[in-house]
């Protein structure tokens, strides 16, 4: 298994959280970031500012496959990020260097992945996971910097007190895998996938790899959830 | 984008420290009272006697080192250091038949520049204030005239056109409004303003900007008005809805400092005035509330 995108793909939202229209907000490696999905479906992750006066975009809008800033209504192009239409001027057509700042990004396991390496050649996020039967269960906000998180998640896999029969265990690079006794299958499983936010701050985010009725899916999110807060007040300790 | 900011503090620059700032309006003051403000991340007391003198001081005892007022506009004006002018002037000010109205003291977490060249903006009217001070599509901005007036003190921009379905409180129907700016401080600027299409009314608005540290403000403004027909509650009113609308773009101004070197934002034709007021700053070397980058230290 390829593990080369670690440490420069990071999942850094849940992917139905960028809803058509909404512009989401979130941190990576201390880089605020515009998330926001076009018309046709295609993801965009822009540097959460506008390169005319700074206002951060995601405070504006979509406008089908445009994003418009909310400041003075300047319109950037999904994907390319190039600026396509100035209203105080509409009659000039905007210079090529008027862009947003643009960051690779894709959408996979449920996830928007980022990466603000700018070097096209790291290979894309691959996990041991198929499309279909994932669940998106949480990203919970710790505020601790990554390497605790990192630290912490591991040491959980070390000693793997968990009272399982199988194994917490460390997948990738900095993918913990943890066993799901949800009765419904042996092979169900929660993958747990941190993100640096900032200095300070980071993110868990958890992939469950499980089938769940429909009926059965509240509580199955809640025992989720339950972990996700004692990983948080473990490490936030 | 953010680590790039991090500018080293090196102290108050003397031009910054020797200006005359706003510390809010006389009448609104309690008198008998010790009251604390903050001035350039300094502590400072003013008080108001029983007998109306008033008094200022630096730091929270009366032992303090005293404090230069002034009373101008219906503000009570300081210093840190020592002001080479006096304030400022607005010559219509006490011209008959004008009602000056404290609009009220608004805490924004920008600096004191970012809320000056969002003042001075024209372009931003039809989507900050839609409805109101713009709409689309009267977006596109003229060509106006924008020069630096009496040796370097003063920034004037005139000709200055928006159409604006409801520029005053009051007016019932749209029309190009004229606009003059004037930048006669750092953190201070005016605007004068048509009102009407019918009548050679003009309105004043002053922004007067008391910085506390470098990204965050108390803002006052004053609006000067030949209005006779509404109260000064409704007249305050309306300035304070118009720039409720303003304060959420300046507080997700990133970075929240103003960059002066021209080529770290992207400007357009209509930021004519902006561009000027960032060459003006750097011109007088006021660092406070900017980030000044690779430019000024080459």
């Amino acid at each position: 298994m390829s593990n080369e995108f670690c440490g420069s793909w990071f999942p850094v939202i849940r992917a139905e959280e960028v809803a058509y229209g909404h512009v989401a907000r979130v941190q990576l490696n201390g880089q605020e970031l515009a998330i926001w999905r076009d018309d046709e479906g295609h993801i965009n992750a822009w540097e959460n500012r506008c390169p005319h006066r700074g206002v951060r975009f995601s405070l504006g809008h979509t406008l089908g496959n445009e994003l418009r800033c909310q400041y003075h209504g300047w319109r950037f192009a999904s994907r390319t990020g190039q600026c396509t239409y100035i209203p105080a001027q509409p009659g000039h057509k905007p210079a090529q260097v008027v862009k947003a700042v643009t960051y690779a990004c894709l959408e996979r396991y449920r996830y928007v992945w980022v990466s603000l390496n700018r070097t096209p050649a790291i290979p894309e996020p691959t996990l041991p996971l198929g499309n279909d039967g994932l669940i998106a269960v949480r990203s919970l906000q710790i505020n601790a910097p990554m390497t605790h998180v990192i630290t912490y998640l591991r040491t959980l896999a070390k000693t793997n007190t968990w009272g399982n029969d199988r194994p917490i265990s460390v997948i990738e690079c900095q993918v913990i895998e943890i066993p799901l006794d949800t009765g419904a299958s042996a092979a169900d499983r929660l993958l747990l996938l941190p993100q640096p936010a900032s200095k300070a701050c980071s993110v868990i985010h958890g992939i469950a790899d499980s089938t769940v009725e429909d009926g059965a899916r509240l509580p199955f999110l809640r025992r989720q959830n339950e972990l996700f807060k004692r990983f948080k007040s473990d490490i936030e300790q | 984008m953010s680590n790039s900011h991090n500018v080293v503090s090196v102290g108050l620059e003397e031009v910054t420290r020797n200006l005359w700032y706003p510390l809010g309006d006389i009448a609104g003051l309690p008198a008998g009272h010790d009251l604390q403000r903050t001035l350039l991340d300094t502590t400072i007391t003013i008080r108001l006697d029983k007998d109306g003198e008033l008094s200022a001081w630096e730091g929270t005892n009366s032992y303090g080192r005293g404090l230069p007022i002034r009373q101008q506009f219906g503000y009570l004006w300081t210093s840190l250091g020592t002001p080479t002018r006096e304030v400022f002037d607005i010559p219509e000010f006490n011209h008959p038949g004008r009602r000056n109205i404290h609009a009220g003291s608004i805490g924004v977490h920008t600096s004191a520049p970012r809320a000056v060249e969002n003042f001075l903006d024209l372009g931003h009217f039809a989507f900050v204030h839609r409805d109101y001070l713009g709409v689309e599509p009267f977006t596109e901005i003229k060509p106006y005239r924008v020069r630096v007036a009496d040796d370097n003190t003063e920034i004037v921009a005139t000709q200055c056109y928006a159409y604006q379905p409801v520029a005053a409180l009051g007016a019932t129907e749209g029309y190009e409004a004229e606009y003059l700016y004037r930048v006669p401080h750092p953190y201070c600027a005016l605007l004068y303003k048509s009102v009407s299409a019918d009548d050679a009314r003009i309105d004043i608005i002053g922004l007067f900007l008391q910085p506390i540290t470098e990204e965050r403000v108390v803002a006052h403004m004053q609006l000067s008005t030949l209005d006779s027909l509404h109260s000064d509650a409704a007249i305050r009113e309306f300035q304070q809805f118009i720039f409720s609308q303003d304060k959420p773009i300046l507080e997700n101004q990133v970075p929240k400092r103003l960059p002066l070197d021209i080529r770290t934002e992207i400007s357009a034709r209509a930021d004519a005035t902006s561009t000027a007021y960032r060459r003006w700053l750097l011109s007088h070397g006021v660092r406070y509330g900017t980030i000044q980058s690779e430019l000024a230290q080459e």
